[in-house]
């Protein structure tokens, strides 16, 4: 797995307030553990990009060196051209927002979101006035004269949102702010946070190891894992297209099934289908299929049965069991599976999108039978994910 | 059913007289004391009981200048303790929560050290160094706040560390540290405020140590309040009795004033907090 850098592409809007950040080979141990490894990543201004990746694998890591609260020991931290390492976090500008509630507790919601007004010697009425339009932004107006103990999760968050705005930071940094809440909030205040993106164009970066909070909001999505940069691109580049095991493995759901590499194609379960890059080009490899690249006829003579039909509303999740004892899941819709039931023969396939290749024996289980194995007694699919 | 009520309403009637039994047993065992201090300090004759009051003891505490003068001492040694301290601990603790948390427990360690040191050897001790320096310190009895700093540094650790350890200290001086707060800024707008009441209670214990220390002054020959309640005592009882009744009174009202500011905090918080969750469950929020 190859550290890459990418450079900020037609992905970026390039109207939005903000400025460029560059992490040029940023490298931090702590003690032994390496938690970023040669680390570059190139955001465009405006840009909203989402640090996505298991726990420990260093996002949250970078984003606190952008920040200032932490140095890397080596690398550069570059923010509209400028290294800004040499910067206190106090100087750089940048507003963030904790994972953990962070307002003042002995201020009022106006006051949290005046604060870094007030730091900046801004006028009292001034400060007063953005603060209160900053709380209209998040729709917490009301809540103005409220002590942080005297609001919700959600609405802390929020203000503390509100805060991080009111400063007119050239960078938003958003260290996994959702993750403490509850579902029902976490989906309203992820949609407060791209509207509020999309209004105001505030270059953003987004920690998270959630990849629909990832998807949902970022123009693109940075996967890291041990401190390196695994691939990064829009999320649908990252789903379709995974460059490495690790993020074909991290992101939705993967079969791993056998086949065999040559000139570009892969041969597997009786289809030849193009190699995507980053693939082993030839010999025998395990091929990484998502469940809806995969397709299932009704055969009498087929290569698999029906094992389980899983209905997920609009779409089904069927296990199939190969010939081999493989296990694999097909997704398809609910209105086509509704033709298969446990026990029938079926003709597994895959369709001809291009597939990644890696070499075989590689990966957490290093073959399809033993990951579906592992996705069956999770009692979900998306264990294997 | 209804069985089951009475025997319910049995043991919550019971509850409740354990309750008040508990209450009058150690209130009178802390009472009684104070009760017989104010009896004794208001007698007509020290030496009889009887029915007919006086309030000379307390009338003489205005008449015995040695006594207004320690009292006086007394008062600003606490008040410079307590600045002392809070100048030195509250700072050094923040510091070592935020920057250097794995020396906290050495910290720790050295401040709670004078529990176990008894006074007299730290007499002994410091006895050398304060005659060495006291051409540079003065013979001033206020040169005794640096003693009273070291003894009320466990009770004082204890109160903010209680303080730091209640809120996510790191994460406010990160947040304050991103707005554009510098380090004092960090300490005096954010984290000062938020550890209020630990600092308070930290004073408070101070003051209560140091109104009540007589060992350390004693043999150092400094004439604070117990020293000279002492003495008095010597010569009328009713009067030294009185001073330390007034001292303790002073006590339980700084405690007190410190609890329920505490709590006047609390329970408008409780209030506004369960106001705005009518608000918000009217307005579906």
């Amino acid at each position: 797995m190859t550290p890459e850098t990418d450079t900020a592409k037609g992905a970026a809007r390039s109207d939005g307030s903000g400025v460029g950040v560059q992490l040029v080979g940023l490298r931090r141990s702590f003690g032994p553990t390496r938690a970023l490894d040669e680390l570059s990543i190139d955001i465009a201004a405006g840009e909203f990009v989402a640090f996505l990746g298991p726990s420990g694998c260093g996002k949250t890591t970078a984003l606190r060196i952008i920040a200032g609260l932490d140095d890397a020991d080596a690398g550069q931290v570059l923010v509209g051209g400028q290294d800004i390492r040499h910067l206190p976090a106090n100087r750089r500008d940048m507003g963030m927002v904790f994972q953990a509630y962070s307002l003042f507790p002995n201020m009022t919601a106006r006051d949290n979101v005046a604060f870094g007004l007030r730091m900046r010697k801004v006028h009292k009425r001034a400060r007063r006035q953005k603060a209160d339009e900053v709380l209209g932004v998040v729709g917490l107006a009301a809540y103005a004269d409220r002590y942080p103990n005297q609001m919700s999760g959600g609405q802390q968050q929020r203000v503390a949102l509100a805060r991080a705005l009111a400063i007119e930071p050239r960078v938003l940094l958003l260290d996994e702010p959702l993750s403490a809440l509850d579902a029902k909030v976490r989906g309203e205040l992820r949609d407060e946070i791209r509207r509020i993106h999309l209004e105001i164009g505030t270059t953003t970066v987004f920690v998270t190891h959630d990849q629909e909070e990832a998807f949902t909001l970022a123009d693109r999505v940075a996967v890291i894992n041990y401190g390196r940069l695994q691939q990064i691109g829009p999320p649908t580049e990252i789903y379709e297209k995974p460059r490495t095991e690790f993020v074909a493995d991290f992101v939705g759901l993967t079969n791993r099934l056998p086949g065999v590499a040559k000139d570009g194609m892969v041969s597997v379960l009786d289809a030849r289908v193009p190699l995507l890059e980053g693939s082993v080009q030839s010999g025998e490899v395990t091929v990484l299929v998502r469940p809806e690249a995969m397709k299932v006829t009704p055969s009498a003579d087929g290569n698999g049965r029906i094992a389980t039909v899983s209905f997920r509303g609009s779409i089904c999740m069927l296990r199939v069991r190969l010939v081999s004892d493989a296990l694999m899941l097909v997704q398809m819709p609910s209105a086509e599976a509704a033709q298969f039931t446990p026990g029938t023969s079926v003709q597994a396939t895959v369709r001809s999108a291009p597939v990644l290749a890696v070499a075989t024996g590689r990966g957490p289980s290093g073959s399809a039978a033993a990951e579906s194995e592992r996705a069956s007694s999770a009692g979900t699919p998306e264990a294997a994910g | 059913m209804t069985a089951q009520a009475s025997g319910i309403g049995r043991r919550s009637r019971s509850r409740t007289v354990a309750r008040w039994v508990i209450f009058v047993v150690v209130g009178g065992y802390l009472l009684l004391p104070l009760f017989a201090m104010l009896e004794f300090s208001t007698r007509e004759v020290p030496t009889a009981i009887s029915w007919s009051r006086t309030a000379s003891g307390w009338k003489g505490i205005g008449g015995n200048p040695s006594l207004l003068s320690a009292i006086v001492l007394s008062l600003e040694l606490a008040a410079l303790t307590v600045a002392v301290m809070l100048f030195l601990l509250a700072p050094t603790m923040v510091w070592v929560h935020l920057r250097v948390p794995r020396v906290r427990r050495i910290v720790e360690f050295i401040s709670l050290l004078p529990l176990t040191i008894p006074a007299i050897v730290i007499v002994v001790g410091l006895g050398p160094v304060y005659r060495q320096l006291s051409p540079v310190i003065g013979q001033s009895p206020l040169v005794l706040t640096f003693i009273y700093v070291v003894l009320v540094l466990p009770y004082a650790y204890r109160s903010i560390d209680a303080s730091l350890r209640s809120i996510d200290i790191e994460t406010l001086a990160q947040a304050a540290r991103g707005l554009g707060a510098s380090w004092l800024q960090v300490f005096l707008r954010v984290v000062v405020p938020s550890i209020r009441g630990g600092l308070l209670s930290a004073a408070v214990l101070s003051i209560a140590l140091v109104l009540g220390e007589f060992t350390i002054s004693s043999l150092l020959v400094y004439d604070t309040l117990q020293v000279i309640v002492n003495q008095v005592g010597q010569d009328n009882a009713q009067v030294a009795v009185a001073v330390s009744l007034a001292a303790l009174l002073f006590g339980f009202v700084l405690l007190f004033v410190v609890s329920t500011v505490g709590a006047g905090r609390r329970r408008a918080a409780r209030a506004s907090a369960l106001e705005a969750g009518l608000e918000e469950g009217a307005l579906k929020d």
